[in-house]
C-alpha cells in the first residue's frame, strides 16, 4: 500500500484514540487525500455524502429507531423481563438466562445494543443483584448480550451492509439469526456455570396451574410487543413491503400499543420519544455521510484494490485470508461502534472476501459478529463502558466475566460463522431463495 | 466567567434556539414517517402510487438529519472512541486533550462547510432542482447548511468550554447544559 494511503490510516485512528468525534475522523482522512492527493475541488465530497444520506432506504434507520424509542417508552422492556421470568425465573440462575433472552429479543424490537442496555440493564441488573448476582457480572451479561441487539432482525446494521454492498437486506437480516441463537446457548450455558458459587435466591415454587396462568397474563400483556418484529420480518418476507417500509408500518402500529393499550405514552413523551429518536438517528446520519465522502476518495485512489494486493501478497490461502479478515475486522470493532466499522470495512474487505469464495450475504454474518465482538472488547467497548454506566459498576468489575464470554461464547461463534458457510447462508437460501 | 455563561444558555432566546430545533426534529421525523406510511397504503390498499413521495421523505430525512446533528454536538452525544479518558480519568491532561479534539472538529466542520457552501453556491447559479418534484434544491442544501453551521458554533462553545477547565480547572460539567 502507498505511503499515503498508510498516513492516512494513522490519522484515523489516532484522531479516534485522542477523541475526536468518529464521523470527524472520517472528513479529516478524506480532507488529507484530497490536500495531498491530485483534486481540484471538494465539492464532490458533498454530492458523494448527500447522494447516500438521501437515500430511501436509509429512512429504515430512524423508522426502526423510532417504532423501537416508541415501544420502550411504552414500557415494553419491562413486560418482556416479566414474561420470561414467569417461565424461566423459577430456577437457579434462570433469571441470567431469562435477561440473556430479553434482551436478545428487545433488541430485535429497539434494533440499538445501546438502546438494549439501558432499557433491560435499568431493570435486570438490580433485580438480579437482588437476587444475590454479582453487580460486575450482571452488567456484563446484559452488556454482551445486548450486542445481539445486531444480529436479530431487524437489525441497523444489516440494513446498512446491504446497503453499502448492494445485497439483499432481507437475505442479510436472516444471515446472522444462526449465529445468534448459537451466541444465546452459549451465553446461558456459560452463566450457569459462572453462577454456580454465587449465593442466588430463587422465589418459592408455586404449582404448575399458577404457573400456567401467569405466563398466560404476561404473554398477553408483552404479546402487542412481542408481535411488532414479526410483523416487521411477515411483511418484508411475504413481500408485501420493502423493509423501509416495512418499518414505518412499525411505527404507526407502535403508537396505539404505547398509547392506548400499554397507556404508558403521553403526548409530551411522544413528543420527546421523536425527538431524541431523531437526535440518535443523526448522530448516525453524519457518521454514515462523512464516511461516505471518505469512501468516495478511497475509491478514486483505488485502496480496496490495494487491500487486495496486499492480503493476496501475505496468502492467497482462502483460510488464512479469512482469518486475516476477522483480525482486521476485530480491530475495527475494538475502535469503532458498528455503523463507522460496517461503513469502513464492508467496501474495503468485499472483494478480498470474493476473491477467498466468500459469498456477500455469508460476509453479512462474518462482518457483524466479529464487529460485536468488538464492541465488548477493551479497550474500548463502548457498549461495555455504557453498561457499567447503567449497572453502576467499575470496568474493573466487569472485565472477568466479559473476557469469559468473549472468548469461550464470542470467539468460536465468529469462527464457526467463517469456516461454515451453512450457518449464515441456510435460512436466506431457504426463505429467500438466494 | 461561569456566570456569564451559565446565564447565556438560561437565556430566552437560547432556550427558544433549542426549542426549534427540537420541532424541526419531530416534525421532520412525522413526515417521513406519514409520506412512507401514505405510500404503503396507497399502494397496497388502492393499488396506487403517490409520484414523488419517497423523494419528499428522503428531504424530510435529510433536515431532520443536519439539524439533528446540530443538536446533538449541544448535547455532547456524537460518537466518539476516546482512550484518553479511561488512561487519565478527569484532569488537565485529559481537558486538555479535549479542547484540542474539539478544536480540530470545530476546523474540520468548517471545512465541510466550506465545501458545501461552494456546492450552495453553484446550485443556486444553475437553479438546479430534484429530479421528482422539481423542487429547489438550495433549499436541501440551505439546510444542511444550517444544521452544519450550527454544528460548527456548538464545537466553538464546547472547545472554549474545554479551554477554560484546562486552564482555570473550571469542571467542563458544570457549563454544559
Amino acid at each position: 500500500m502507498s505511503s499515503l494511503i498508510l498516513m492516512d490510516v494513522a490519522i484515523l485512528v489516532t484522531l479516534m484514540i485522542l477523541g475526536v468525534p468518529v464521523a470527524l475522523t472520517f472528513v479529516a482522512a478524506a480532507a488529507f487525500l484530497v490536500i495531498f492527493g491530485d483534486y481540484n475541488s471538494t465539492t464532490f465530497l458533498i454530492t458523494a455524502g448527500y447522494s447516500k444520506v438521501s437515500s430511501v432506504v436509509l429512512l429504515a434507520i430512524p423508522l426502526y429507531i423510532l417504532a423501537g424509542g416508541i415501544m420502550t417508552q411504552g414500557g415494553i422492556a419491562r413486560r418482556l423481563l416479566e414474561l420470561a421470568d414467569s417461565i424461566l425465573g423459577r430456577y437457579r440462575s434462570g433469571l441470567g438466562v431469562v435477561t440473556v433472552i430479553t434482551t436478545a429479543i428487545f433488541g430485535a424490537i429497539s434494533g440499538m445494543a445501546s438502546s438494549a442496555v439501558a432499557a433491560i440493564g435499568s431493570i435486570a441488573i438490580p433485580r438480579m443483584v437482588e437476587q444475590g448476582y454479582d453487580r460486575g457480572y450482571a452488567t456484563s451479561l446484559v452488556s454482551c448480550s445486548a450486542v445481539l441487539a445486531l444480529l436479530i432482525p431487524p437489525s441497523a446494521t444489516m440494513i446498512l451492509y446491504g446497503w453499502v454492498t448492494g445485497t439483499s437486506i432481507a437475505a442479510c437480516f436472516l444471515a446472522p439469526l444462526i449465529p445468534a441463537l448459537l451466541l444465546i446457548v452459549l451465553f446461558s450455558l456459560w452463566n450457569m456455570i459462572l453462577t454456580r458459587k454465587m449465593d442466588i435466591r430463587v422465589a418459592e415454587p408455586v404449582s404448575f396451574n399458577v404457573q400456567v396462568k401467569t405466563v398466560y397474563r404476561r404473554a398477553r400483556e408483552a404479546g402487542f410487543g412481542l408481535a411488532m418484529p414479526l410483523i416487521i420480518l411477515g411483511l418484508i418476507y411475504g413481500g408485501v413491503t420493502t423493509p423501509t417500509e416495512a418499518a414505518a408500518v412499525a411505527v404507526v402500529y407502535a403508537l396505539p400499543v404505547a398509547f392506548m393499550i400499554y397507556r404508558e405514552l403521553t403526548f409530551r413523551s411522544f413528543y420527546d420519544v421523536v425527538w431524541k429518536s431523531a437526535q440518535v438517528t443523526a448522530v448516525l446520519m453524519l457518521v454514515i455521510f462523512t464516511a461516505n465522502m471518505l469512501a468516495r476518495v478511497l475509491t478514486l485512489e483505488e485502496v480496496p484494490q490495494q487491500i487486495l494486493e496486499t492480503m493476496l501478497a501475505v496468502s492467497d490461502n482462502p483460510i488464512v485470508l479469512l482469518l486475516l479478515v476477522n483480525a482486521f475486522l476485530l480491530m475495527i470493532g475494538m475502535f469503532m461502534e458498528d455503523v463507522s466499522g460496517i461503513l469502513l470495512a464492508a467496501p474495503l474487505l468485499l472483494p478480498v472476501v470474493t476473491e477467498a469464495g466468500v459469498h456477500p450475504v455469508h460476509f453479512a454474518a462474518i462482518i457483524g459478529t466479529n464487529l460485536g465482538m468488538g464492541l465488548i472488547t477493551p479497550p474500548t467497548a463502548p457498549i461495555l463502558y455504557f453498561g457499567t454506566l447503567i449497572g453502576q459498576t467499575t470496568l474493573a468489575k466487569v472485565v472477568n466475566p466479559t473476557l469469559v464470554f468473549v472468548f469461550l461464547a464470542y470467539f468460536p461463534v465468529v469462527l464457526l460463522t467463517t469456516f461454515i458457510p451453512q450457518l449464515s447462508l441456510w435460512l436466506p437460501s431457504l426463505i429467500t431463495g438466494l | 466567567m461561569l456566570q456569564e455563561r451559565q446565564i447565556q444558555i438560561q437565556h430566552p432566546l437560547w432556550q427558544f434556539k433549542l426549542k426549534i430545533l427540537r420541532l424541526v426534529m419531530f416534525i421532520s421525523s412525522i413526515v417521513f414517517t406519514m409520506a412512507v406510511f401514505l405510500q404503503v397504503v396507497a399502494r397496497y390498499l388502492f393499488n396506487y402510487s403517490l409520484f414523488g413521495i419517497e423523494e419528499f421523505a428522503s428531504f424530510a430525512g435529510v433536515i431532520m438529519y443536519f439539524i439533528g446533528a446540530a443538536y446533538a454536538t449541544h448535547e455532547r452525544s456524537h460518537i466518539s472512541a476516546s482512550l484518553i479518558d479511561t488512561i487519565f480519568g478527569e484532569g488537565r491532561i485529559t481537558a486538555g486533550v479535549h479542547a484540542f479534539t474539539r478544536l480540530l472538529a470545530f476546523l474540520l466542520t468548517l471545512y465541510i462547510l466550506s465545501s458545501l457552501f461552494d456546492l450552495f453556491i453553484f446550485t443556486e447559479r444553475m437553479n438546479t432542482k430534484s429530479v421528482e418534484l422539481r423542487l429547489p434544491m438550495v433549499w436541501i442544501y440551505g439546510t444542511m447548511l444550517v444544521g452544519l453551521g450550527l454544528t460548527a458554533f456548538y464545537f466553538l462553545l464546547e472547545f472554549y468550554d474545554s479551554l477554560r477547565a484546562t486552564i482555570w480547572h473550571v469542571p467542563a460539567e458544570e457549563t454544559k447544559q
